[in-house]
């Protein structure tokens, strides 16, 4: 066909046969071709002209396409012509046939797409960098939230493996961390087995800040603000379909992380001072006394990396004044710890014979105002009364201290109480309650870890700890202490600090000291039959002790103190509960001198031959002195 | 009889063969993930970027309707496909029909694949520039085509349609792929059917394949093109049972 | 404490009169006038009714008295009335047969008549 209209068309056009063998073009496109009607007609097919992702594209889907829908339209294709590439548009349409055409035939329209094409790649070049950003963007989200949420080195270890498996793409990931000392520690692996990457040479590592390829993985350097904080080597998927690893992502990621470290081992070390300072100052011991017996334990929260302000303490807060504490500082951290030691010692400095705990409480208002980490904390104080078991108590804001009765069901006490520290804006009066302890009481101080829980009312706390420490009276403190803990802190997730404190009170003490002099021999003896008397000894227990009590302090005072006017005898007298119920007078005679075995002297030996009589038992220590252990059954009776 | 259609459209490539069996076997078509109407939500990029994964769908249909030992008709990609689900699993398959077949396209010191490296890049290049406007330009032309009322309006919709990101994902797992010393794996029985011309799988290709393979016949299709399943199916149907007869 | 030597009423026994606490503090101080006592006396006659303690101290004095007695041929009693302290401790050690009177009254007739005394053992 030679025809203007048809040679001369703004547009390239082609006749093809089935096989896609050119069967007529029009000068247009030979011209753009810049080739010879005779090279391409009847010769070459028109997937010849094209480049070779567009001879793959015909054969594969424009081909089917126009079997199977006889047409196509608008498709982009490059020309390959003498000067170079040419990109084009492209619609062909089969021919369903006539009388000058033969079926199969196809007509072919090609229009330059120079312009449209260079339109098109930018659009191309826009959406692609668009989706690389967002990509990218999306992957260091990602990784970045992960990073940041982690806790601790160990923490952020595994955030970072788990997001070079996850949202970076990697197969697998091996991670090292740096040590001070020894340079790179063991390799961390995932996905892949442990030591099966090559391990860095860290010398290499010192200069390059971005992500590289060696070796067929990609090294990631994890630089903190001064040091190498550790590296990271990921391994590609090798498949022909997968996306390649994305350097300025990693690179990133891998400077994100290198500060994820510093702050981790920064946070670590503080955490640890912290828990140095709260272990010193929670070590007390307790002042010893056989009049009352305490067991304490403390155990930090859980999943909590830094310390709380919970304390306990148990001092002497005069002759014969036991002070005790629990208290609650709020917050957690270094500047909690530290104000809980303050508020510790403050405690300690206010408390004594003349304020009494409402007192006390007040003048630590005074106190918090000026440290204000201890301001809104809470405290439960109380003192004991060690000759007479009267306890006096005072709750600032706290949960109420427990009482368990020798006898009888535990019960709260829920007088005395006040405000947190620090709540009233003015100097307030606070109250403080009584109760007298029997021998054998129990007393319960803690703080509110012990009954708080998430699923639980307070109240249902309360009654759990009641129940738990019902029928305790007689268990060894340390032991109920223990079941306490184990049963109120059953579910250990996520709680608070807690800090328990059990007192026993053992009841009055007899406990007296006579010189060489014997000048106070006699008042002994009468004090002597008084506290008998006050244990419900009947008249002959408390002469016959007295008795034998007396004849073993004269014994002491002539062998053991020989006339030393800076030395004295001292005598103790207690009630013993033994384990069958019985209850015995025991009362110690302890002098620093050397008893020899009793003088043969006659006198001397009737007055132990009269203790002998008179008490059930006798026995005599040799070990810092000479101490005379005297047991007699406390017969009660009225006197 | 299982047909798998190759990269570039979907099971509309057996129009006009697969009808010839349906009297004698049960015929099942499919479209592979990311063509055609197949969930696109299925699809994976680790387990696609292998053709082993592609494989593993194919078992995973087999097993799933529960077939006798099947005749698996691959073309293109999807002869290799069935090449290594038959090394996997060959106790699903009787015989292989490899339409078209090639184990590596990219040229490879004395093995002639027929591409360069360069060329496959190119490729995927004016797959992108393709994609831009593809399926937006395409669509309303293939279901309102009036001179062809007799074609039915889904197949021609979905017709060459397919994911952009997939099929470009889809081309690379092709071209790139190396399955060469899979052949001598394989037990079941094949038949390779070859085009005389064919651009992308040339002659020298097919005769590998037919020489690695254990147990195979070759037939060559006196056809051009890399789809005799469209252009001269008549001549893929005769073979065919050609070779089933045969055996 | 207090310990007197109350004066003889006409050939009355000397009466030795402790009250308060006779305990290791008090005795030892006591017993080097013992002698003195004794020697001076016809019969001697140690009232410890009123003693609230006694012990070994105690124990020490009337065993000084009872030798010292003897050793003079002076009859020698003490009053330590039953139940009370004394008594007790004088039972403990077994010297109550051979001293103690429960009243004052016993005591003196005893000393007066010492062949109707019990006879004390001999040392």
């Amino acid at each position: 066909m030679s025809d203007d209209r048809w040679d001369d068309a703004p547009c390239g056009l082609l006749t093809l046969d089935r096989d896609g063998t050119v069967l007529d073009a029009n000068r247009t496109v030979l011209g753009w071709l810049g080739r010879e009607r005779a090279d391409v007609v009847g010769g070459a097919r028109l997937q010849d002209l094209l480049a070779v992702g567009g001879r793959i594209y015909w054969d594969t889907h424009l081909a089917p396409l126009l079997h199977v829908d006889g047409r196509f339209d608008e498709v982009a294709l490059e020309l390959v012509t003498a000067s170079g590439r040419l990109p084009v548009v492209m619609s062909a349409a089969a021919s369903p046939g006539s009388e000058d055409v033969p079926a199969g035939v196809t007509r072919v329209a090609i229009h330059s797409a120079w312009e449209r094409s260079r339109y098109e790649q930018e659009l191309r070049a826009a959406r692609s960098v668009a989706e690389l950003s967002a990509r990218r963007t999306r992957a260091l989200q990602h990784a970045t939230a992960a990073l940041s949420s982690a806790l601790g080195v160990d923490g952020v270890a595994a955030a970072l493996l788990a997001a070079a498996v996850g949202p970076l793409g990697a197969r697998s990931s091996t991670l090292w961390l740096t040590d001070p000392g020894t340079g790179l520690g063991a390799g961390l692996a995932e996905g892949e087995a442990a030591g099966s990457a090559a391990a860095p040479v860290l010398g290499d590592l010192a200069g390059r800040r971005e992500a590289f390829v060696e070796g067929g993985r990609v090294v990631v350097p994890l630089h903190g603000q001064s040091t190498l904080q550790g590296v990271l080597s990921l391994r590609p998927y090798d498949d022909p379909g997968a996306d390649p690893l994305d350097l300025p992502v990693l690179t990133a990621v891998g400077q994100q992380a290198g500060l994820a470290l510093d702050r981790a081992h920064l946070y670590e070390q503080s955490a640890s001072v912290a828990h140095e300072l709260q272990r010193s100052l929670l070590a007390i011991a307790p002042p010893d006394d056989p009049r009352f017996a305490v067991a304490t334990t403390y155990r930090p929260g859980v999943e909590m990396l830094e310390v709380g302000g919970d304390w306990h303490d148990i001092f002497l807060a005069g002759d014969g004044l036991l002070a005790l504490c629990v208290g609650d500082v709020v917050g957690r951290g270094l500047a909690a710890a530290s104000a809980m030691g303050q508020l510790r010692s403050a405690v300690r400095a206010v408390a004594g014979p003349e304020a009494g705990p409402g007192r006390l409480l007040s003048r630590l208002d005074r106190f918090v105002e000026q440290v204000e980490a201890a301001s809104m904390a809470t405290l439960a104080y109380a003192e004991l009364d060690l000759a007479t078991g009267e306890l006096r108590y005072a709750c600032a804001g706290h949960p109420p201290p427990l009482l368990v009765p020798a006898d009888g069901e535990p019960r709260l006490l829920w007088d005395g109480r006040s405000p947190p520290l620090g709540a009233f804006t003015r100097p307030q009066h606070r109250g403080e309650a009584r109760v007298r302890l029997a021998e054998g009481d129990r007393l319960l101080l803690y703080t509110d870890g012990l009954v708080e829980r998430r699923d639980r009312t307070l109240d249902e706390g309360f009654e759990l700890l009641r129940e738990t420490v019902t029928g305790s009276a007689d268990a060894p403190l340390e032991e109920v202490v223990q079941q306490l803990t184990r049963s109120m802190l059953r579910d250990e997730s996520t709680r608070d600090d807690v800090c328990v404190l059990l007192l026993s009170w053992n009841g009055s003490v007899f406990e007296r000291h006579v010189g060489a002099d014997l000048s106070t021999l006699s008042a002994t003896r009468h004090a002597l039959g008084g506290w008998l008397a006050s244990r419900g000894a009947d008249r002959d227990t408390q002469m016959d002790v007295v008795l034998a009590v007396s004849e073993a302090l004269a014994n002491a005072a002539e062998h053991g103190l020989r006339g030393d006017p800076n030395e004295a005898v001292r005598v103790r007298a207690v009630v013993d509960r033994r384990a069958d119920g019985r209850d015995d007078v025991v009362v110690t005679v302890h002098d620093r001198g050397q008893w020899r075995t009793p003088d043969p002297l006659i006198d001397r030996g009737r007055g132990l031959r009269i203790i002998e009589a008179l008490v059930d038992d006798m026995l005599v220590r040799h070990e810092q002195g000479t101490t005379v252990v005297l047991r007699s059954r406390l017969q009660k009776g009225s006197s | 009889m299982v047909f798998a259609h190759g990269f570039g459209c979907d099971q509309g490539m057996w129009r006009h063969v697969a009808p010839a069996f349906t009297r004698d076997h049960r015929v099942v078509l499919f479209d592979h993930v990311g063509a055609g109407g197949s969930e696109l939500t299925a699809y994976s990029p680790a387990r696609h970027g292998r053709l082993d994964g592609y494989a593993t769908d194919v078992i995973e249909i087999l097993d799933a309707l529960d077939l006798p030992p099947a005749i698996f008709v691959g073309h293109s990609v999807s002869a290799m496909i069935g090449v290594l689900a038959a090394i996997d699993r060959p106790e699903r398959f009787e015989r292989l029909v490899l339409v078209c077949p090639s184990p590596r396209y990219i040229d490879d010191g004395d093995y002639r694949g027929g591409f360069s490296q360069a060329e496959i890049d190119e490729l995927l290049e004016t797959m992108d520039g393709n994609y831009l406007g593809w399926s937006v330009h395409i669509a309303p032309v293939i279901m309102g085509a009036p001179e062809r009322p007799e074609l039915a309006a889904e197949l021609a919709s979905s017709f060459c349609r397919s994911d952009p990101a997939i099929a470009r994902r889809f081309a690379r797992t092709t071209f790139l792929s190396d399955n060469r010393t899979d052949l001598d794996r394989v037990r079941t029985p094949s038949l390779v059917l070859q085009c005389r011309h064919d651009a992308i799988a040339p002659r020298e290709v097919g005769d590998y394949v037919h020489r690695h393979l254990r147990d195979s016949e070759l037939v060559v299709l006196d056809a051009t093109g890399h789809c005799p399943n469209l252009s001269v199916p008549e001549q893929v149907v005769t073979a065919m049972r050609n070779y089933l007869a045969g055996t | 404490m207090t310990f007197e030597a109350l004066p003889d009423r006409d050939g009355g026994p000397t009466v030795l009169r402790a009250t308060g606490e006779l305990d290791v503090a008090v005795v030892p101080a006591l017993l080097p006038e013992v002698p003195a006592l004794v020697s001076a006396a016809g019969s001697v006659v140690l009232d410890l009714s009123d003693v609230t303690f006694f012990d070994s101290s105690g124990v020490r004095l009337v065993d000084l008295l009872t030798r010292e007695c003897d050793a003079r041929a002076t009859p020698f009693r003490v009053v330590a009335p039953p139940g009370g302290p004394p008594r007790r401790v004088l039972e403990l050690v077994g010297m109550a047969d051979a001293v103690a009177s429960d009243d004052l009254a016993a005591a003196i007739c005893a000393v007066h008549s010492p062949d109707r005394a019990p006879r004390r053992p001999q040392r």
